[in-house]
This record gives C-alpha cells, structure tokens and sequence, in this order.
C-alpha cells in the first residue's frame, strides 16, 4: 500500500520477509529498526541498494551509502520519496 | 619525545594556556596550528615538513573533487597520497635511513599501531583524515574546511601520533569552541586524562610484563626454562589485554586533551572485549578506523551488488588492507587476512540464523549464549594478536607458539 508521497513498500516488505525466512509476522514494523533487529547490516546495504535501484528506478549516489540512511522500512521509504523529488 | 613525559606534560599545558587566553578566533586557530606544527617538530624536525606537503596535496585533491574533477584527474592527484601511508613500513625503505632504522627496530611487541620513522611521525593518521576529506568532496560535492581551518584540523596534535582518525564534519561540531571549554569538557577532561594514564601506564604496564612469553618467545632463553602451554595463555591473555589498555589509554588521553581546549573528539573504543561477535568487536575497538574502513573500502567494494559472494570478498579485501596500513608485513596482512575470514563466516553465520528468525530472537536474549558468543570471540581477537606480537615478519614462531598453546610441543 501507499499513499500520496509514499512509495509502495511491497518490494521491500518481501526482500526483508525472504531474510528472515519467510514468515511475514516476525517481521518487525515499518518503523522499527532493522539494524537493531539484526536483519540488516553493511552485508546486506548492497542487496538492498540493488533492490531499491531496481524496483523503485532511483540511483543511490554513493555519498547516501550508509545504513542510517535504510535503516528502517520507513526511513527507507522516506530517502526514495525524497529522491524521486 | 616520550607521549608520557615531563615534556610532554609541559607541552600539552602551555597549549592549553594560551589557547585560554582571550585571543580572536583567527588567533586562537594560528596558535593551535603553531603548537601542532611544534608537536610534530619535537619528533623530527622534517615531520612538520612533511606533514604540509601532504596536507596540502590532500586539500589540493579535495578540493578538484569538491569541484567536480573527473576521476582519472582526481587519481592522478590523489594517489601521491598512498605513499606515506606504505613507504615509511617497508622494511628496505626502513633499512636505508639511520635514526629511522632504529625506530622501525623500536617497534614494540604488542604495537598495534604499527612502526614508523620518526620524520613520518602521524602519517598514516593525517593521511587517511585527507584521504577521509576528498572521498567526501567527490560525493558530497562540497568542502568541510577552507585550507587553513583543515590543516589546523588535521595536525590537530592530540590525534597526530595515534588517531582517533576524527572525521572533519565532526570536528566542525565542536571547533567553534576551540578555547572556550565548558565545565563539562574540563570535567570530562579530567576523567580521561586519570582513565587514560590508569589504562596506558598501570594496567597497559602491568599487562606487557605478564605478556612476557609472547614477548620474549624466540629470543635466548635462561637454560632449562621450559614454556609451559598454561603460561602461554596467561601471555595470549595478557598481550590481549595490553593492546587494549595501551591504545585505549592513549585515545582517552586524546580525548580528554582536546576536552581542556573545548574539542570534543569522537569515541574510539567501546568494550570490544565484551562484544558476542567478531562484527560487533569492530562496533567497539579503534572505532575511527573501523568506520573508515567500511565507509571508504568495504561497502565502495561491495557495490550496488546482488551477488551475496560480493561482501565476502569485501570484508577480506578491505581487512587485509587495513592490517597493511599497520605494516606491509605477512604478519599484519594475516591478522586482516584472519579477522576478514571472521567477518565472513560470522556474517554466513548470521545469514543462516536469520532464516530462522524466532529462534534467533530465542537465542538472542540467552544471557548464557552471550556470554559463550563473547568468550568465543575474545579468543579469537586474542589468537590474531599473536601474528603480529610474537613476530610479524615471519609466521614460523608464531606458529611454534600456537604449537605450545594447544599442547602440541
């Protein structure tokens, strides 16, 4: 679902929902971090960079690689909103 | 000059003083950037010289790329700039120079941060902050510092010798305030100054004399004195523990100088022996280099990658890098070698774990598996230090030593 000035969380729900292998309840909230919960880390910032260049059609400059950045579902969202601006 | 001595102590006051007194900003910044440039001096008189040429190559690179240089210019610019980061650890280069023969020899046992020649005193620190500056001119197209503010910064005289690699943007926080600490800095500043001498002097001495088998392993012996295996893990616990103390003494030391003039310096050790994983150890152990590497060579390696193969690459890659940067050695490069491999099969650990989620979250929260995560990693910090105290040029006795840890000799 999204919403004005949201973008479509599917992708991402699904990309983080296949790391914890595959059960959509113990994924944490969108607003939860998903470095404390120790489903993200630098490993996974390149898979999820190639996801969001892929799905959402935004380029990640380098200067934005950092996990504070993704660190949340919807931080996440928020950078892509912020960059299709 | 000794960082622990009467001069050093006379030194650090007078600058100090005078940055208190009630100076224009423009002053005060000339003042400081005097006292670095003294500080470098009191090593060898060309290290101040040295140390401009760099700077200003790096500010030079940094400021193409703030400008939108394109990238074979940037390189050709910056890459005078991997020099005094390897040149002054070779050992041949070592060998053609008297005094700096003698202070590569000097190297301590246990040294983490590695041998340098006294004219090339902070530079493998100053280089990485110039390095630190164009790689965010390149991406973020802008400049934290106009050339003098940046040389201040980057002879800033409490991180010349041994970091912390403090990042420019967070030297901007508080350089405003340069001269003008509150009681909290002061107070803050006493604290780490009496954690930083109690580390480094007390605890760091106490620990190198029980190290004292790592030491002296190989070297003649007294006759019939026999390395018992029980001995050599009170030495691998005791080397381990010195590192600690010595490098996290003196980063609380710098820290809590910087206090008294108003700088506020970022942490650089947070418990890394308490840490239950090999990745977490390197959330708390010389965190202004760990930073530095994942942010400007592991994840620049790691792409835009879907290959899962990729960051296993990047984490020995940029590992093996940052134990060359202590010394283009076998020992170091094993010791990067090593905790890249940890990385690796830590992260193929957690991958696997992660796909079965709940138990991980199970696991997680078990005080006793903590403590079993954290002993086995300690251990595993504890057996790299070997590579690189024992002797870092050849690996044969670190590996006669291993032979009589596990009790095969």
């Amino acid at each position: 679902m999204s919403g004005p000035g949201d973008v479509d969380r599917a992708p991402l729900r699904e990309h983080f929902i296949a790391i914890i292998g595959g059960d959509a309840k113990l994924l944490p909230s969108d607003g939860e971090s998903l470095v404390d919960e120790g489903i993200l880390d630098s490993f996974g910032l390149a898979e999820l960079v190639a996801l969001i260049e892929r799905s959402y059609g935004v380029k990640v400059p380098d200067a934005d690689l950092a996990l504070a950045n993704f660190e949340s579902i919807d931080k996440i969202a928020a950078w892509i909103v912020a960059a299709r601006r | 000059m000794d960082l622990i001595s009467v001069q050093a102590v006379l030194f650090v006051g007078a600058v100090v003083l005078a940055l208190l007194l009630p100076l224009p900003v423009a002053a005060r910044r000339t003042l400081l950037l005097l006292g670095n440039g003294a500080f470098l001096y009191l090593f060898h008189p060309l290290a101040p010289v040295l140390f401009l040429a760099v700077s200003l190559l790096g500010w030079y690179a940094a400021r193409l790329a703030a400008e939108g240089a394109g990238r074979a210019r940037l390189l050709i610019a910056s890459a005078p700039l991997l020099l005094p980061l390897f040149l002054p650890k070779l050992a041949w280069f070592s060998g053609l120079s008297g005094p700096g023969a003698a202070a590569a020899g000097a190297e301590s046992v246990g040294n983490v941060v590695g041998s340098r020649l006294a004219y090339f005193i902070g530079a493998s620190y100053y280089t990485l902050r110039a390095l630190h500056c164009v790689i965010d001119a390149r991406r973020q197209r802008r400049l934290h510092f106009g050339l003098f503010d940046f040389l201040v910064y980057n002879s800033f005289f409490p991180t010349i010798v041994s970091g912390p690699i403090e990042r420019a943007d967070h030297f901007a926080q508080s350089f405003g305030r340069l001269g003008h600490p509150t009681r909290d800095d002061l107070a803050a500043g006493c604290r780490r100054l009496f954690t930083g001498l109690l580390k480094k002097v007390v605890l760091g001495g106490i620990a190198l004399k029980w190290a004292g088998p790592i030491t002296a392993f190989g070297q003649p012996q007294p006759a019939g004195s026999v390395l018992h295996w029980w001995q050599a893990w009170v030495a691998l616990y005791a080397i381990a523990l010195y590192a600690y103390f010595d490098f996290a003494g003196y980063s609380d030391l710098a820290l809590g100088v910087a206090n008294f003039m108003g700088i506020r310096l970022a942490e650089n050790f947070d418990n890394p022996y308490l840490r239950p994983s090999i990745a977490d150890f390197w959330r708390g152990w010389h965190l202004s280099l760990s930073f530095w590497i994942r942010d400007y060579l592991f994840i620049p390696m790691c792409g835009r990658s879907r290959s899962t193969l990729r960051p296993h690459l990047a984490a020995l890659g940029s590992m093996t890098l940052c134990g060359l940067w202590h010394a283009p050695n076998i020992g170091w490069a094993c010791w990067g070698l090593a905790h890249g491999a940890g990385l690796s099969v830590h992260q193929a650990w957690t991958v696997w774990l992660r796909k079965h989620f709940a138990w991980k979250r199970r696991l997680a929260q078990s005080r006793v598996v903590r403590v079993v995560a954290v002993l086995i990693t300690f251990h595993f910090v504890a057996l790299t230090w070997t590579l690189v105290s024992i002797d870092p040029h050849s690996l044969a006795p670190t590996s006669a030593y291993l032979r009589v840890l596990f009790g095969f000799s």
